[in-house]
C-alpha cells in the first residue's frame, strides 16, 4: 500500500498533461523534494508521521500546485481546450437549431458525435480525465474534433440563411484552433524522457503533418465527389483511404529511423511528398492543360 | 474544481443533448414534407383568371385567383406525397386541366404514373381525364378543345454528374370524344419543354435541341434550344420558327395571339455574382428582329398572355442557383413596361 507522501505526490502529477515518461520523471523529483522536507522536520525533532504531515503541508494543496506545474509547463494550453471546447458547444447547438428551423433537418448523430467529442475536451481541460492527458490521445482527439467539425462547417454553409455567414466564420475559427492545438501537442510538448525534441524532429512532425493534413483533405474531397457521382458507397471507395495508410506507415517509420539513421528517415519524407504532389498534379494541375 | 461541479456541467450537457433531440423529433421534417410557397406552374384564363400551384408543407394546392386579383381560393389541394406539375385552362376558361405524379420516383421507369384530372371552375367538381405509366410534365389546351401533352418515358439520370430528370419525350393528344390517347410524334427527346398550341389545333410547338443533323458528339454539344413546329397530321415535317443562327438556347416561350410575335426566355447575361440572368425577349418571325423585353437581372421564366393581349404575366425565381428557388409571380404591359409583382398569397381557402 503506498504511503500518504506517495498518493499526495501521484495526485499533483496526474493534474498536469504530461506523457507517462515526463510524469514519472516529475513525479520523482516531487517525491525526492518532499522526502528531503520530511527529513529536515524529522531533524528538527518531528516524528516521522507528523514530519511527512508537516512537509505535504507546507508544499501546498495537490490541485493547487498540480494547476501551478500545468500552467507553467503548457501555458494557455488548459485556456484553449476550454476556449475550444465552449465555441464547439455552442457552434453545434446553434447549426443544429438553424438547420431544424430553416431547412426541417435534425441532425442528430452530428449532434451526439459532436457534444461529446467536445465534451471529451471540455472534461480534459478541466483535468476531469487525467486518464486522457496523454499527448497520443489528446490529439486523436482534437483529430476526430477537427473531422467533426469539417462536418459541422458543411452544414454550416447548407442554411439558407443570412446567419450561415456567422457560422462559417465560427466553424473555420474552431477548425483552425483544433489544428493549431494538434501542432502544438506535437512539437511543443511532446518531449519523452524530458529531453526536448530535436529541431530535426520537430521538421518531420510538422512535414507529416502537413502532408497528413493535404492527405486527408483530398481524400475526402475525392470521396465526396465520387459519392455525388455514383450516388452509393462502393468498394473501391477504399482505394482512397491508400494514400492515408502509407502516410501513417512512413510516417511512424520515420519517427523510429530518425534516432538511428537520419538520411532515410528524410528520405520516406521525400517519398510522402512526392506521393501528395503526384496526387495534385494529376488530379489538379494535368486536366488544366488537357481540357 | 470539485466533483459536485463536474457532475452538474455533465448534467447540464446531456440535459441540454436530449432537450435538443426531443426538439429535432418534433421538428425534423421528411423530404416531403419540405416545398412551400408558389412554384413555376400557374395558366391565365381568357377571362382573367389566374391558376397556380402552391405548396404548404409539402402538400400542393392549386389556387385561382379572382378577375380583380383581390384574394385566391384553394380549389384544389393533395397529401404531400403528390406533386401538381402543370394547370391549363380550356379555351372559355370554364375547365381547367392538371397533371399530378407521385413525388418520389423510383428508379428508372418504376412510379412513373400520371393522372391527368379535369376542374370544372364553375361546380369544382373534379374529375380523373386518364393515367398514364409515365411522367406527364405539361398540358395544354387548343382552342378547339382538344387537350395535348409531352409525356416523358423515363426519369433518370443519363449521365453520371446529371441529376434525375424526365427524359424520352414526345407529344401526345387526349381525345374528348373518344376518351382514347395516342402519340403524335416518335422522337424520344432528351428533353423537351414548353408546350403551346396553335390556335386551330393543326400544329403544336414545343422549344428542344436543335440537333437532328448532329452526328456527332461535338455537333450535340454546339446544339442550340430552339422553337420548333410540329403540324399534328404530318408530325415528320417539323420545322424551327425561332432564329435558326441564334447562339443562344431558347427557353419558355409564348406566342402573342394574331401576331408573328414570340415572346421566350433566354440568357441575357452573366450577372456580377456570376450567376446567369434569365430575361424574356421578343423576336417578330417576319422580320427577324430580335428585342430583350424584361430587364430584371434576375430569373424571369414562364411567360403567359393575359386576356385581351395585352398583358404579360411570367415568373421570377427570387433565389435563382440557389438551393430553395422562390418565385414570384409578375405582370407586365405586352411592351415590357410597368412591371408590378402579384402578391397571389393573400388567399382564402373554400
Amino acid at each position: 500500500m503506498s504511503s500518504k507522501m506517495e498518493r499526495y505526490v501521484k495526485q499533483i502529477v496526474e493534474q498536469t498533461e504530461c506523457s507517462k515518461d515526463e510524469k514519472d520523471d516529475l513525479y520523482e523529483e516531487l517525491f525526492i523534494h518532499l522526502q528531503l522536507s520530511q527529513e529536515q522536520f524529522v531533524k528538527e525533532g518531528l516524528s516521522e508521521p507528523e514530519a511527512e504531515e508537516k512537509a505535504i503541508e507546507d508544499f501546498g494543496q495537490e490541485d493547487v500546485i498540480g494547476d501551478q506545474l500545468q500552467q507553467a509547463m503548457f501555458p494557455y494550453r488548459r485556456e484553449m481546450l476550454l476556449g475550444l471546447s465552449m465555441a464547439s458547444i455552442l457552434f453545434t447547438i446553434s447549426v443544429y437549431l438553424s438547420q431544424l428551423i430553416t431547412e426541417g433537418d435534425a441532425y442528430i448523430p452530428w449532434l451526439l458525435i459532436s457534444i461529446s467529442i467536445s465534451s471529451l475536451l471540455l472534461f480534459i481541460s478541466l483535468n476531469k480525465l487525467p486518464q486522457l492527458n496523454r499527448k497520443r490521445w489528446t490529439n486523436s482527439i482534437l483529430i476526430i474534433h477537427l473531422l467533426v467539425y469539417l462536418y459541422g462547417w458543411s452544414l454550416a454553409s447548407g442554411i439558407d440563411h443570412i446567419v450561415t455567414v456567422v457560422l462559417v466564420l465560427w466553424a473555420w475559427l474552431i477548425i483552425l484552433l483544433s489544428l493549431f492545438l494538434v501542432y502544438r501537442t506535437t512539437l511543443h510538448d511532446f518531449q519523452p524522457n524530458g529531453n526536448p525534441l530535436s529541431k530535426k524532429v520537430k521538421l518531420l512532425h510538422v512535414i507529416n503533418m502537413t502532408i497528413g493534413i493535404i492527405i486527408i483533405g483530398l481524400t475526402l474531397f475525392f470521396l465526396w465527389a465520387m459519392l455525388a457521382f455514383s450516388g452509393g458507397i462502393e468498394l473501391r471507395m477504399l482505394l482512397f483511404g491508400l494514400p492515408f495508410v502509407i502516410w501513417v506507415v512512413l510516417y511512424i517509420a520515420q519517427m523510429k529511423l530518425v534516432k538511428k539513421n537520419k538520411k532515410s528517415a528524410f528520405f520516406m519524407t521525400a517519398i510522402s511528398i512526392l506521393i501528395v504532389l503526384s496526387i495534385v498534379f494529376y488530379s489538379f494541375i494535368m486536366p488544366m492543360f488537357i481540357y | 474544481m470539485k466533483k459536485k461541479y463536474t457532475y452538474i456541467i455533465l448534467a447540464g450537457l446531456v440535459t441540454i443533448t436530449i432537450c435538443l433531440i426531443v426538439v429535432g423529433f418534433l421538428f425534423n421534417k421528411t423530404e416531403n414534407e419540405k416545398q412551400n410557397g408558389l412554384t413555376e406552374f400557374f395558366d391565365v384564363s381568357t377571362k382573367g383568371k389566374v391558376a397556380f400551384v402552391s405548396y404548404t408543407d409539402g402538400s400542393p394546392e392549386i389556387f385561382i385567383m379572382e378577375d380583380d386579383q383581390s384574394q385566391s381560393k384553394s380549389v384544389v389541394s393533395m397529401t404531400n406525397e403528390k406533386v401538381i406539375l402543370d394547370v391549363a385552362f380550356s379555351s372559355d376558361g370554364s375547365q381547367l386541366a392538371f397533371i399530378s405524379s407521385e413525388k418520389e420516383k423510383e428508379n428508372e421507369n418504376e412510379n412513373l404514373s400520371s393522372v391527368v384530372h379535369l376542374l370544372n371552375i364553375e361546380t369544382k367538381k373534379i374529375q380523373e381525364l386518364f393515367t398514364e405509366e409515365t411522367l406527364i410534365t405539361e398540358l395544354e389546351f387548343s382552342t378547339d378543345d382538344n387537350l395535348f401533352y409531352l409525356s416523358a418515358g423515363t426519369f433518370e439520370n443519363y449521365s453520371p454528374i446529371a441529376s434525375e430528370r424526365p427524359h424520352d419525350f414526345d407529344i401526345h393528344h387526349y381525345d374528348f370524344e373518344n376518351k382514347s390517347n395516342y402519340k403524335i410524334t416518335n422522337l424520344k427527346k432528351y428533353s423537351m419543354e414548353s408546350l403551346k398550341v396553335s390556335a386551330d389545333g393543326s400544329s403544336v410547338y414545343v422549344q428542344m435541341f436543335d440537333d437532328a443533323d448532329a452526328e456527332t458528339a461535338d455537333d450535340i454539344f454546339d446544339a442550340h434550344q430552339r422553337i420548333f413546329q410540329i403540324p399534328v397530321d404530318d408530325p415528320a415535317n417539323l420545322s424551327v420558327v425561332s432564329d435558326k443562327s441564334r447562339n443562344e438556347d431558347i427557353y419558355d416561350f409564348s406566342f402573342v395571339p394574331g401576331t408573328n410575335t414570340i415572346i421566350y426566355q433566354s440568357v441575357a447575361k452573366t450577372g456580377s455574382d456570376g450567376v446567369f440572368e434569365y430575361e424574356l425577349f421578343t423576336y417578330n418571325q417576319e422580320t427577324n428582329t430580335e428585342e430583350q423585353l424584361t430587364f430584371l437581372g434576375e430569373y424571369v421564366s414562364n411567360p403567359v398572355i393575359g386576356p385581351e393581349n395585352d398583358t404579360l404575366y411570367f415568373i421570377v425565381d427570387k433565389q435563382f442557383a440557389k438551393e430553395d428557388s422562390d418565385y414570384k409571380l409578375y405582370r407586365s404591359d405586352l411592351d415590357g413596361e410597368n412591371v408590378t409583382p402579384i402578391s397571389v398569397f393573400e388567399t382564402k381557402k373554400e
